[in-house]
C-alpha cells in the first residue's frame, strides 16, 4: 500500500507548492513589453478582460459590444479574455505584478483603489475632468472611480440591492404592502415566520457578500465605516441580532448564506422577504408565486443601499487614447443600452437614465432605480477595503453567533478598522 | 536502456572514461526527476519562505521592493488570535476526525472481514464523490430548518454549521464520513494479510475474541494503523475545500483552520507575507508528518 500512496503524498506537497507559487510571484519587473498597441498597419490591439462569461446572456452582451465597436472602428482589434469571477482579482493582480495588466478591464468598483495604489492603472484625471459625460452619472458613481483625488477608472455598469417580497405570502398574512421602516420590517418578518418559512433572509456569510449586505444597515442607522463603534453601528448590529436571535424571523443559517443561497431560499418560497440584487432574478422566477421589489426599509437615517457593479480600469501601459475612445463609446447609451441593461442585468446609474422607460428591461428595474440614488460606494474606504470588509463581516458574525454583544463586537471591529483607513 | 545510452554516447564529443561514465549514468537518470522536483517543488517553496520574511502586499507587488521584515510576519501571525484559533481548530479537526475514523474504520473492517471485497467497493463510492458535492450536500443535510439530520433525530432549530459551538464538531463529522472508507479499506487490507493460523493457534491456546484482538490483531496491524493514521492526518490537516465550501471558516471563525486562513490572507486580502507565514506553518507540519510516514514505511520494509 505504501507505493500506491506515495503519489498522494506528493500531491499534498504539490498543492501546497502551487499555493506557494501563486503567492510568491513578487519581484515582477515593470517592463512595458505588454500591449503591442499601434503595431502593424496602424491596427490598434486592445486587450480586454472581464468576468461576464458567467451566463450565455451576459457573455453574448459583451461580445455584441465588442463586435459593434470593431465594426464601427475597423482599425481596432479587441482581444477579449473572459475569466471566472472567483479568479478574476487574483489574475489581475498577477498580471499587474508582471507588467501585463490588460489595456481595459471591468473591475468591481470597490477594487479600483487596490489596483490604483498598486500602480497598475493609468491616471485618467485629465481625460475624466474634461469629459462631458462625467456629469451625467450619479455623483457616487463618479466618486467610485476615484482614488487619492485622482481618476483611475471610467463608470461602466451599476447595480444595487433592495427588498424582494413574496406577494402571495404577504396576502396570506394580511399584510398590505412592503415594510417602510425597520420597525415595519421586524413586525412583518415576525408575522411571516412559521414552521419552515422564514420572514426575512439576507446574506451574512463570512465573505464580502456578508459585508455588502450589512453595510447598508449601518448607513441606514446613520453610521459609516470610519465611525464603526458608534451608536449607529451598534444599532445596526442590534437590529440584525433582533431578527435572527430574538424574533427568530431570520434563520441562523444566514451565517453561512451568500446571496445566491438567499435567492434560492426566496425562490423556493422558504423566505417571505429578502435583500438581494437583480442578479438572482433567475432563482426567483423559478418560484411560481407573485413577487415584487421595494426599496430597503428606512432606518433612523432613511434608506441606503450598496453600489455594486463594475468600472473600467485602464492598464498603465495601455494606449490610453485608443482605450479612452473605446470607453467613451461604451458610455454612450445609443451604443450600449441594450447590452448593459438587459444583457448584463444592470440598473441605470445616470441622472438622465434613472427614469428612462427604455431602461426598464424588467418591471423590477423601477424599484431598483428608485433605490439607486441612495447607494453608497465602497471604494471610498481605500485600498485596504478587503481587510476592512473582513472586520465588518466578522463583527456581524460575532454578534449573530452570540460570541460577542453588539457593543463589544463594534469596539473590536473599530480597533481593527481604524489603522486600515486612508489612502496608503 | 543502459546499452542504448552508451551506444548513443559513443559518437558524441564528450568522451569519458568508462569508470566516470558508470558513476555518472545513474545521476543522469535521476536528472529529469531532479529538475522536476526543483522546478515544481523546491523553487516555489523557497519563494514562499522568502515571501514570508518580506512585507509583500498588493501595493508593492508590482515594484517588487517589499521590505525585509525578518520574523515580523510570523510574530504578527502568532500573536493574532485568529491564527491561534485556526491552529487549535486545525489540530482538533485533524486529530479528532482521524481518531474517530480509525476507530470506526477498524470496527467496519472487522465486521466486514468475511465479506470484505464486495462491500469495500461500495464504501469507496462515497470516497469517490467530489468534495464540492459532498460539502454542498452536507450544507443542505445539516440545515437548521429544512435539514435531513434534524428531521432524522427529531431536532428543531439546531443550526449545525451556523452555530459557533457546533460548526467544528459538525465538520469533524463530515470529515469522518469522508475518511472512514479510506481507513476501512486500508485496515481491511492489513487484516487480510494476517495469517489465519495465528488466530487458530491463539484460539487453541484458549484466547477469547477480545484477547485475540488485543494480542494478535492489534500488534500485527500496528504498522498499517500508523500508516493509515499519518496519511489521514496529512490529508485532513491540509484540507481546504470541504471547510471552505461548507462554512468558509464561519460562523465568527469557529471553523477557521490554517488552510482557509492562509487562503483568505493571500487571495482575498492580498497580505502575501503574512499568508506565506501561515502556509509555511502548514508546510512544516506536513513535512514532519511526511518524515514520520517515510520512516514508518522504511521500517515496514
Amino acid at each position: 500500500m505504501s507505493a500506491t500512496h506515495r503519489p498522494a503524498l506528493l500531491g499534498a506537497a504539490l498543492s501546497l507548492a502551487i499555493l506557494a507559487t501563486a503567492c510568491g510571484s513578487s519581484g515582477g519587473t515593470t517592463s512595458s513589453s505588454s500591449a503591442p498597441s499601434g503595431a502593424a498597419g496602424d491596427k490598434v490591439t486592445i486587450t480586454w478582460w472581464d468576468y461576464f462569461g458567467y451566463s450565455p446572456q451576459s457573455d453574448q452582451a459583451v461580445n455584441s459590444l465588442i463586435q459593434k465597436y470593431e465594426q464601427s472602428h475597423p482599425n481596432v482589434d479587441i482581444q477579449r479574455t473572459a475569466i471566472g469571477f472567483a479568479d478574476f482579482r487574483t489574475k489581475l493582480l498577477q498580471a499587474a505584478a508582471t507588467g501585463k495588466f490588460p489595456d481595459i478591464a471591468a473591475v468591481d468598483n470597490s477594487d479600483i483603489p487596490v489596483f490604483a495604489s498598486q500602480g497598475a492603472l493609468a491616471d485618467l484625471t485629465s481625460k475624466m475632468s474634461a469629459w462631458p459625460r462625467k456629469d451625467d452619472y450619479l455623483d457616487f458613481v463618479v466618486q467610485s472611480v476615484q482614488y487619492d483625488k485622482k481618476f483611475y477608472g471610467v463608470p461602466f455598469r451599476s447595480n444595487t440591492t433592495a427588498l424582494w417580497y413574496n406577494k402571495d405570502l404577504f396576502k396570506k398574512a394580511g399584510i398590505a404592502g412592503p415594510p417602510q421602516t425597520w420597525q415595519d420590517l421586524r413586525t412583518d418578518a415576525k408575522a411571516l415566520t412559521s414552521g419552515k418559512q422564514s420572514g426575512f433572509c439576507f446574506a451574512a456569510a463570512p465573505t464580502e457578500e456578508g459585508t455588502f449586505t450589512f453595510l447598508p444597515m449601518i448607513w441606514q442607522a446613520g453610521g459609516d465605516v470610519p465611525t464603526i463603534g458608534d451608536g449607529a453601528s451598534v444599532k445596526a448590529l442590534q437590529f440584525v441580532n433582533d431578527l435572527v436571535n430574538v424574533d427568530k424571523s431570520a434563520p441562523k443559517s444566514v451565517l453561512q448564506w451568500g446571496q445566491s443561497d438567499v435567492g434560492d431560499q426566496f425562490g423556493s418560497g422558504l423566505c417571505a422577504m429578502m435583500v438581494n440584487g437583480p442578479w438572482v432574478l433567475g432563482s426567483v422566477e423559478k418560484g411560481k408565486f407573485a413577487w415584487d421589489v421595494a426599496p430597503w426599509p428606512a432606518g433612523d437615517a432613511g434608506t441606503a443601499s450598496p453600489l455594486g457593479g463594475e468600472a473600467w480600469a485602464v492598464g498603465k501601459n495601455a494606449n490610453v487614447d485608443a482605450v479612452w475612445q473605446l470607453a467613451d463609446w461604451l458610455a454612450d447609451p445609443a451604443n450600449s443600452r441594450t447590452e448593459i441593461s438587459e444583457g448584463l442585468s444592470s440598473i441605470p446609474n445616470r441622472k438622465d437614465t434613472l427614469d428612462d422607460p427604455a431602461w426598464v428591461w424588467h418591471p423590477m428595474v423601477k424599484a431598483f432605480a428608485q433605490q439607486m440614488p441612495s447607494a453608497h460606494p465602497r471604494g471610498v474606504y481605500g485600498p485596504k477595503y478587503a481587510q476592512i470588509s473582513e472586520a465588518v463581516w466578522t463583527m456581524e458574525q460575532e454578534v449573530l453567533s452570540g460570541a460577542k454583544d453588539p457593543q463589544t463586537a463594534a469596539d473590536d471591529a473599530k480597533a481593527k478598522i481604524q489603522p486600515l483607513l486612508g489612502t496608503s | 536502456m543502459t546499452s542504448d545510452l552508451t551506444t548513443r554516447a559513443r559518437p558524441g564529443a564528450l568522451r569519458l572514461p568508462a569508470g566516470a561514465r558508470r558513476t555518472l549514468t545513474p545521476y543522469l537518470f535521476a536528472l529529469p526527476a531532479l529538475i522536476y522536483l526543483i522546478g515544481l517543488l523546491a523553487y516555489p517553496m523557497v519563494l514562499n519562505v522568502v515571501t514570508s520574511f518580506r512585507d509583500v502586499t498588493a501595493m508593492n507587488l508590482l515594484s517588487g521592493d517589499a521590505d525585509w521584515v525578518g520574523w515580523s510576519n510570523y510574530r504578527q501571525a502568532f500573536s493574532d488570535s485568529q491564527f491561534v484559533d485556526a491552529t487549535v481548530h486545525s489540530v482538533l479537526y485533524s486529530l479528532g476526525s482521524v481518531a474517530i475514523q480509525l476507530v470506526v474504520g477498524m470496527a467496519l473492517a472487522l465486521l466486514y472481514l468475511p465479506l470484505a471485497r464486495g462491500l469495500s467497493a461500495l464504501y469507496l463510492i462515497g470516497y469517490a464523490i467530489p468534495i464540492v458535492v459532498t460539502a454542498e450536500v452536507f450544507r443542505w443535510l445539516l440545515d437548521g430548518k429544512t435539514g435531513f439530520v434534524n428531521w432524522l433525530f427529531g431536532l428543531h432549530d439546531v443550526y449545525w454549521l451556523a452555530d459557533r459551538h457546533l460548526a467544528l464538531p459538525a465538520m469533524i463529522g463530515v470529515q469522518v464520513w469522508l475518511g472512514v472508507p479510506f481507513a476501512m479499506v486500508t485496515l481491511l487490507a492489513g487484516l487480510t494479510a494476517i495469517p489465519r493460523e495465528l488466530f487458530e493457534a491463539s484460539a487453541i491456546d484458549g484466547a477469547g475474541s477480545g484477547a485475540r484482538f488485543r494480542y494478535v490483531t492489534l500488534p500485527l496491524l500496528r504498522p498499517t494503523i500508523l500508516a493509515a493514521g499519518i496519511l489521514s492526518l496529512i490529508f485532513t490537516f491540509k484540507n481546504f475545500d470541504l471547510i471552505w465550501i461548507a462554512t468558509q471558516g464561519g460562523p465568527a471563525n469557529a471553523s477557521e483552520v490554517l488552510p482557509t486562513l492562509g487562503y483568505k490572507l493571500v487571495f482575498l486580502q492580498f497580505l502575501f507575507g503574512k499568508g506565506a507565514a501561515v502556509l509555511n506553518v502548514i508546510f512544516v507540519v506536513l513535512f514532519l508528518l511526511s518524515l514520520v510516514y517515510v520512516r514508518q514505511v522504511r521500517r515496514e520494509d
